[in-house]
């Protein structure tokens, strides 16, 4: 029978939590990788507790975890009992991938790294994507992502020109490195249909961070320079910005680089004058003059909304957008148009928004969405129909809450 | 020759600055065989980037090029002429992958679009990374790094409220964009097994802004109205502290939601009289409401410890901090030596440069280290002659003719 996705077949054992450690699984679920998220009442993922703004209790309403975990089905397994231990190398013994990012004792000390699992599955695929690594001298540290930017050096220059380091304010570590994971393990996954081998993948979340500022390890390498906070200016690139708009706390993107773009800018502006002015004629004098440049483009943007003034620039050929908030997103006809986020019922909380991902394939069918589990919602299933327990062996070890 | 993860995979780079070259590095770092296509004499606009050795532009030395094409063979071509298309669609005849970053209206004009593509391989996978995407109503905008930024929401969070908004530092978006193009490659490439047919990628770097980064924030927008914006060097509604913080000789990174490890932190920093006060008592309340007192109580401990100290004293007690750690400092820090994260490779004008290496470690087919970027056509002989079948001679016309 024919596949009906590209990733049927393949299942995934996922121990990933929070944010970093649950991307990779959903990305793979989302193209009909079988992923079962394994948690446990005694551990369990902390996104599920409470609500996005709230630390508390409450289970299952929080939305952002059940955007990260749609598709994945969910078990629940002490894993500080032998018993579970053992339940769980069994179901190892029957998957392809195992995705896990505790700190580096946890998974060894169960009896559940790497070179334990490999022996019930040979060619397993097991990827970790720890904060500084599987080893290393910091290799224990204790971090969430903002501490991992801070380290990465990306940090550093986030903030505006030559001021303070403010640093990043969503955790870009985070989907940063599960992203570094999905590719990692699809590529691991291609070889072991090719050679028939499994191997181990390290992922250290600061050292994919550190790998997106190339320019500034180069520029280190080769000057000893060091970067600090570089604001909204561009070496090479003038106007490059975003200026106010009309309405309160509004603001439209600009960027200029061609000479075309400069004159399409100037007619765009109406501003003949500015064109001929003698501080702005080639892109060398409007680097140099950035600050008068800035406040006259400003003065334009200023009288239009950000939606016009992005319409009025591209009409003339300038790269310019508006600057949008999660609200303005979710209003805004081009994501609607391309249905970035879908809608997916969830049994406790109803109805709610997660995002599709941000390519589009030209055939092939549409990625189902199913909402994220509920906990322990796949017990059955996975002990019942993969593992091939009787229903009473399964609540046997549910009184011994070894599925607990 | 040795086997690596994706030693049978042909890749087409037709790529410009980051996002496309990026996600051809990826792959070509695991081995695939990625023939990077430039115009002739100009090159990749990278390589007009910098930063170059002694602040000297050339374009065999810009570092951002360096980094961004290691591992790759380097070709000319110019795809406006009609022999150089008949070239580019030999290339693309036995490629498995065609990874592109042009404006839309252009790869159409000069029908290197997928619709023209797959009738010369029907198997091919073409990945088209654009701003927008290649549908709804922003297809044709231009954009750069800094549009993508505003439109997928990422600005909207960084920078005081009451300031303009910035983007991030060096070209994020066009990172996340090259990433996500490659993760989005590798599942093609199993759609393709499954259907024997080729298909089309199209990732709108805005998406994935407004996806992987800000999207997981969608729903809470919609059932609690609380949106995300720019609150300086602190993260709002996050239990206190939850920011970045001078220190005496820099700056640190200190996040504390658990309530235990605030009062580690309290505990390591000798139980001060000040947590008393009552704006502690509900620390998300500290952040959102009592932010600056609350910093000056902890700013007279910070003045007086290095960011070292406080990074040692942290970690020592399980409080998940760190230093705002400067390029300079990450290329000499003793962890990353540990795990052999710096790579360097010798290219013939630029010389012995260190490098970012690749976040994951394989335990069985380790990614590539040693490569290096290629000179400006340095393959074409390579490809034109030995793999294409022309003579010495025609190279030499093709040449003169300004088609490669």
């Amino acid at each position: 029978m024919m596949k009906k996705f590209p990733l049927q077949g393949c299942r995934v054992v996922d121990f990933g939590w929070v944010w970093a450690g649950t991307v990779l699984g959903h990305i793979l679920a989302d193209y009909g990788a079988e992923t079962i998220k394994v948690e446990s009442r005694r551990r369990l993922d902390g996104l599920r507790l409470g609500r996005v703004f709230e630390l508390g209790t409450a289970l299952e309403v929080n939305p952002t975890f059940h955007n990260l975990n749609r598709n994945k089905l969910s078990i629940t397994v002490d894993m500080q009992q032998p018993k579970g231990v053992e339940l769980l190398k069994e179901l190892i013994a029957r998957s392809d991938i195992v995705v896990e990012n505790f700190t580096p004792d946890v998974m060894k000390k169960r009896g559940l790294d790497y070179d334990s699992l490999v022996k019930v599955k040979p060619d397993l695929i097991m990827i970790s994507m720890r904060a500084a690594g599987n080893y290393g001298s910091l290799a224990h540290i204790v971090t969430y992502a903002p501490v991992i930017s801070a380290l990465s050096g990306i940090d550093s220059m986030v903030g505006y020109t030559d001021e303070r380091p403010l640093g990043f304010k969503h955790a870009y570590a985070d989907p940063t490195a599960s992203l570094f994971g999905a590719f990692a393990a699809l590529a691991a996954l291609r070889y072991r249909k090719r050679t028939g081998k499994g191997q181990y993948i390290d992922l250290s979340q600061w050292e994919a961070t550190t790998g997106l500022i190339g320019e500034a390890v180069m520029d280190y390498a080769m000057n000893r320079r060091v970067y600090r906070p570089l604001g909204n200016r561009h070496p090479a690139m003038a106007p490059h910005g975003n200026y106010p708009c009309k309405e309160n706390d509004t603001w439209v993107a600009i960027a200029v680089k061609t000479e075309e773009e400069w004159s399409g800018l100037c007619r765009a502006m109406e501003a003949p004058d500015l064109a001929t002015d003698g501080r702005f004629t080639d892109r060398y004098k409007r680097l140099k003059n950035i600050m008068a440049l800035d406040k006259s483009i400003s003065e334009w943007t200023s009288k239009h909304t950000d939606y016009e003034a992005a319409h009025i620039l591209q009409k003339h050929g300038v790269a310019a957008t508006p600057l949008l908030t999660t609200d303005r997103i979710f209003a805004d006809p081009h994501f609607n148009k391309r249905q970035t986020f879908v809608q997916v019922d969830h049994p406790v909380t109803g109805a709610e928004v997660i995002y599709d991902l941000p390519w589009r394939f030209s055939k092939g069918p549409r990625k189902k969405f199913r909402h994220a589990p509920l906990l322990g919602e796949h017990n059955d299933y996975v002990f019942g129909k993969i593992l091939g327990l009787s229903q009473e062996e399964i609540s046997n070890l549910a009184k011994e809450e070894v599925i607990y | 020759m040795e086997d690596h993860l994706l030693s049978d995979l042909k890749v087409i780079e037709w790529g410009s600055f980051i996002s496309a070259p990026f996600c051809g590095k990826l792959m070509a770092e695991l081995g695939a065989e990625v023939i990077k296509i430039e115009p002739p004499v100009a090159g990749d606009e990278a390589r007009h980037y910098g930063p170059f050795p002694n602040d000297i532009p050339d374009s065999e030395r810009s570092g951002l090029f360096l980094y961004l094409n290691t591992h790759k063979l380097g070709i000319t071509l110019e795809p406006h002429t009609a022999t150089g298309r008949d070239l580019f669609t030999k290339l693309i005849r036995d490629a498995d992958i065609f990874v592109q970053n042009y404006p839309n209206r252009l790869v159409k004009e000069l029908k290197l679009d997928f619709r023209s593509l797959k009738k010369i391989n029907p198997k091919l996978i073409m990945t088209s990374i654009s701003p927008y995407g290649q549908t709804g109503p922003y297809r044709h905008w231009k954009g750069y790094d800094i549009n993508c930024g505003a439109l997928g929401g990422i600005s909207a969070t960084i920078g005081y409220p009451e300031r303009e908004p910035i983007t991030c530092p060096l070209f994020q978006g066009d990172y996340q964009a090259g990433l996500c193009a490659a993760i989005a490659t590798m599942i093609a490439l199993f759609e393709r097994e499954r259907t024997n047919r080729g298909l089309h990628v199209d990732l709108s770097e805005t998406e994935c802004w407004a996806t992987f980064h800000i999207g997981v924030g969608m729903q809470a927008f919609i059932s609690e109205g609380r949106v995300r914006r720019r609150s300086g060097h602190r993260s709002l509604h996050r239990p206190f502290p939850d920011e970045v913080l001078p220190c005496k000789d820099g700056y640190v990174c200190i996040d504390t939601p658990q309530n235990r490890q605030w009062l580690r932190f309290l505990e390591l920093m000798g139980n001060p009289e000040w947590a008393k006060d009552p704006i502690f008592k509900n620390r998300i309340k500290t952040t959102d409401e009592y932010g600056d007192q609350a910093d000056a109580y902890l700013n007279e401990w910070l003045m007086k410890h290095t960011k070292e100290e406080i990074f040692k004293l942290c970690q020592d007690h399980k409080v998940p901090a760190a230093p705002i750690r400067t390029v300079d400092e990450v290329m000499e820090e003793p962890h990353l030596k540990d795990r052999d994260y710096f790579v360097e490779a010798n290219h013939p004008y630029a010389g012995r440069i260190k490098y970012p290496g690749a976040c994951y470690q394989f335990s069985l087919t380790p990614a590539l280290r040693d490569g290096r970027a290629p000179c400006l056509g340095e393959h074409n002989e390579k490809v034109y002659c030995k793999r294409l079948g022309y003579s010495q001679a025609d190279l030499t016309v093709l040449k003169r003719a300004g088609v490669i």
